[in-house]
């Protein structure tokens, strides 16, 4: 079966390695391209290499939570590659030591410090998750799991960047309503 | 700056990130182009890994083919544990296994007592009894709760994963379990382990710090000896070939032990790339019978690249039951196996052969080319139904495994484990034990017709194992 532009996403959930293969050829300037933005400055190629390898092994692992409904792949694969880059980049910053601009508003509410969410209960979260809004659900998405600009957020949605933070705290201040009701430590 | 450390599992995540628009202006227009040499790496990398993982994956699952083919339609996972079982003490958990399913026999003779106990929040871990030779171990242990529990058998299977051999995780772990009663639930672990130690005593080193969601210490360090089994294997050397459309297999060597019979094999691919095809739609498994022809059962193997010695592409093991004398020779028969995924096996029914239970004895089960199924009879005693019946044809353990029972809307009865009981003195005879059913409520007793299974005869080959 020959592997094109429709039929790879449907071949890839059915672990087919060529449908892998074209995705690699297809995507891997564009995920390149995010992955070194993120990690070039400060911490070299060779991290820059290994974030790559991940970023596929990661989508090759976890197609099954791709969801076409809700976007194409181009998308998610860019938003994947995104995350895999922060979270990279956190591990190294922790690993030399070197001190990251943390965020003060999450730190503030939402570290393991105030709210210990244990794995068992991770269910539970990702349950709160869904029920906020739509749009607070984006916005907390891709401010804390893709650290993206408040600036930039407020601009997608076309508000002033002051509603953005109001639905920051707002959906910090929901997860800890619907954890605390389902009786999570706090 | 920190994404929320909230322990969300990465599938999770992925799953939140669907149809988020971030900015996209940070990276369109794409203008980073990927070095041709790093594409060219990253290429061989990740294709590298996913192979070598799938692979592990398919062997497993072909070796499995036997109760994938049932698993899989049912459902995985929910076998009902069987309730208060009235065993007083106990003794060891081999002797409990074979007393039921007859397959541990050979283990009873070498097992050393471990007899450790840990118990923190409330739930207690027991590692009872062990036994080793030079790549397996097999662990007895108990899982008791304070209250009733019915993640035990989860929680059975994934202790495993702060398992240290000798320093060294191990290369796959089989398992097998029974609920004694609603607190606590036995198992029996079967692990495939490479270490290049000659000591003879395996150092084993067990930490788990979470157990159904409760945290803790539950912490083991024990020694093994493989002593006694290592004096009793016998090693035959071998240069069989087999000359399979995507390779040439060569077996190295076959190892006999009182526990078990694992045939260590290397290889060449005909054509990497047709081969990586290849692996995605078909998996063999191999058929091995002694010098009277009877049929060993399998229990698992490893398969992979990355160890494969100098000038081969992959090498691999095959276990297969212990022999209980040593044959003159093995025939060993390759099948090639449809990769049947969750999904399809879903949609596409396949063809089987299904007759009511109406009281009458025998009852043919055709299998297609592979043989028959002889249904002997079909009672219920006590708190159990079970099913006798004899295995005629080319594979017969493998056919008699694959037995089921369906009730009138069609839905398949879980049996109490999908180990089948087979005949000390006569082979191919067989037992299944389902929960105790009603046999006048329109049951019926079906099996598969193995349309997609391709029997290789022509491929089979002969080892005689010579001192």
């Amino acid at each position: 079966m020959e592997i094109n532009d429709t039929n790879f996403v449907a071949q890839l959930k059915k672990k087919n390695r060529r449908a892998l293969e074209f995705a690699m050829e297809a995507y891997g300037n564009l995920v390149y391209s995010i992955v070194r933005k993120v990690l070039q400055t400060g911490f070299g190629n060779s991290y820059v290499e290994e974030c790559l390898n991940d970023v596929f092994l990661s989508v090759w692992n976890n197609m099954a939570s791709f969801d076409e409904t809700k976007g194409n792949f181009k998308i998610w694969i860019a938003a994947v590659s995104k995350y895999k880059a922060i979270d990279y980049q956190r591990k190294l910053s922790k690993r030399d030591s070197v001190e990251w601009t943390t965020d003060r508003e999450l730190s503030a509410e939402l570290t393991p410090e105030n709210i210990l969410v244990s794995k068992e209960n991770r269910k539970e979260l990702l349950a709160a998750i869904r029920e906020m809004n739509d749009q607070d659900r984006e916005i907390f998405i891709r401010r804390y799991f893709l650290s993206e600009d408040i600036e930039n957020i407020a601009r997608t949605f076309s508000v002033d960047r002051n509603v953005v933070d109001q639905r920051l705290s707002r959906g910090r201040k929901f997860l800890k309503q619907k954890l605390v009701a389902k009786g999570e430590r706090l | 700056m920190n994404h929320p450390n909230l322990n969300l599992e990465e599938k999770d995540i992925y799953g939140l990130l669907n149809g988020v628009r971030f900015d996209q202006s940070e990276w369109e227009p794409v203008t980073d182009e990927m070095p041709e040499i790093l594409k060219d790496k990253i290429r061989k990398n990740v294709l590298k890994e996913v192979r070598n993982k799938n692979y592990l994956k398919s062997v497993k699952r072909s070796l499995m083919a036997a109760a994938v083919l049932l698993v899989i339609l049912i459902g995985i996972g929910t076998v009902s544990p069987a309730l208060a079982r009235n065993i007083p003490v106990l003794h060891s958990i081999f002797e409990i296994f074979n007393d039921k399913f007859g397959t541990y026999q050979e283990y009873i003779p070498y097992s050393q007592l471990v007899d450790k106990s840990v118990t923190d929040n409330g739930i207690t871990l027991t590692i009872n009894e062990a036994l080793a030779d030079d790549s397996t171990l097999i662990l007895g242990y108990t899982i008791k709760s304070d209250s009733r529990n019915e993640d035990l058998q989860m929680a059975g299977t994934n202790i495993m994963g702060g398992l240290l051999i000798n320093g060294s995780s191990p290369k796959g772990v089989g398992f097998s379990g029974e609920y004694l009663d609603e607190k606590t639930y036995v198992s029996i672990a079967r692990i495939t382990y490479h270490s290049p130690s000659t000591s003879d005593l395996l150092k084993i080193d067990l930490t788990v710090d979470q157990f159904m969601g409760e945290k803790g210490h539950w912490n083991f360090s024990f020694t093994v000896s493989k002593t006694e089994l290592v004096q009793k294997t016998r090693v035959f050397k071998a240069n069989n070939q087999v000359d399979l459309p995507e390779g040439l297999v060569t077996v190295d060597k076959i190892v006999l032990t009182p526990i078990d019979s694992t045939i260590y094999f290397s290889g060449n691919y005909k054509d990497q790339n047709a081969a990586t095809k290849a692996m995605d739609t078909v998996v063999y498994r191999w058929f091995v019978f002694d010098d009277q022809g009877i049929e060993l059962s399998s229990g698992g193997g490893t398969f992979g690249g990355n160890e494969a010695p100098y000038g081969k592409d992959f090498q691999g093991t095959a276990k297969f039951q212990a022999v209980k004398t040593i044959p003159r020779s093995l025939t060993i028969v390759p099948c090639r196996f449809p990769v049947i995924s969750g999904d399809s096996a879903k949609t596409e029914k396949p063809s089987e052969s299904l007759q009511l239970i109406d009281g009458n004895y025998p009852l043919e089960l055709s299998q297609g080319k592979m043989g028959k199924l002889i249904i002997k009879d079909i009672t219920t005693e006590k708190e159990e139904t079970v099913v006798r019946y004899t295995a005629e044809g080319k594979a017969p353990y493998f056919q008699g495994t694959n037995l089921y029972l369906k009730n009138t809307a069609g839905e398949y009865i879980h049996p109490q484990r999908y180990d089948i009981r087979r005949d000390e003195n006569s082979p191919n005879d067989f037992t299944m034990v389902f929960p105790a059913l009603d046999l006048s409520q329109g049951y019926s007793v079906g099996t598969s017709q193995f349309t997609h299974m391709d029997f290789r005869e022509d491929l089979k080959i002969k080892i005689e194992l010579k001192k």
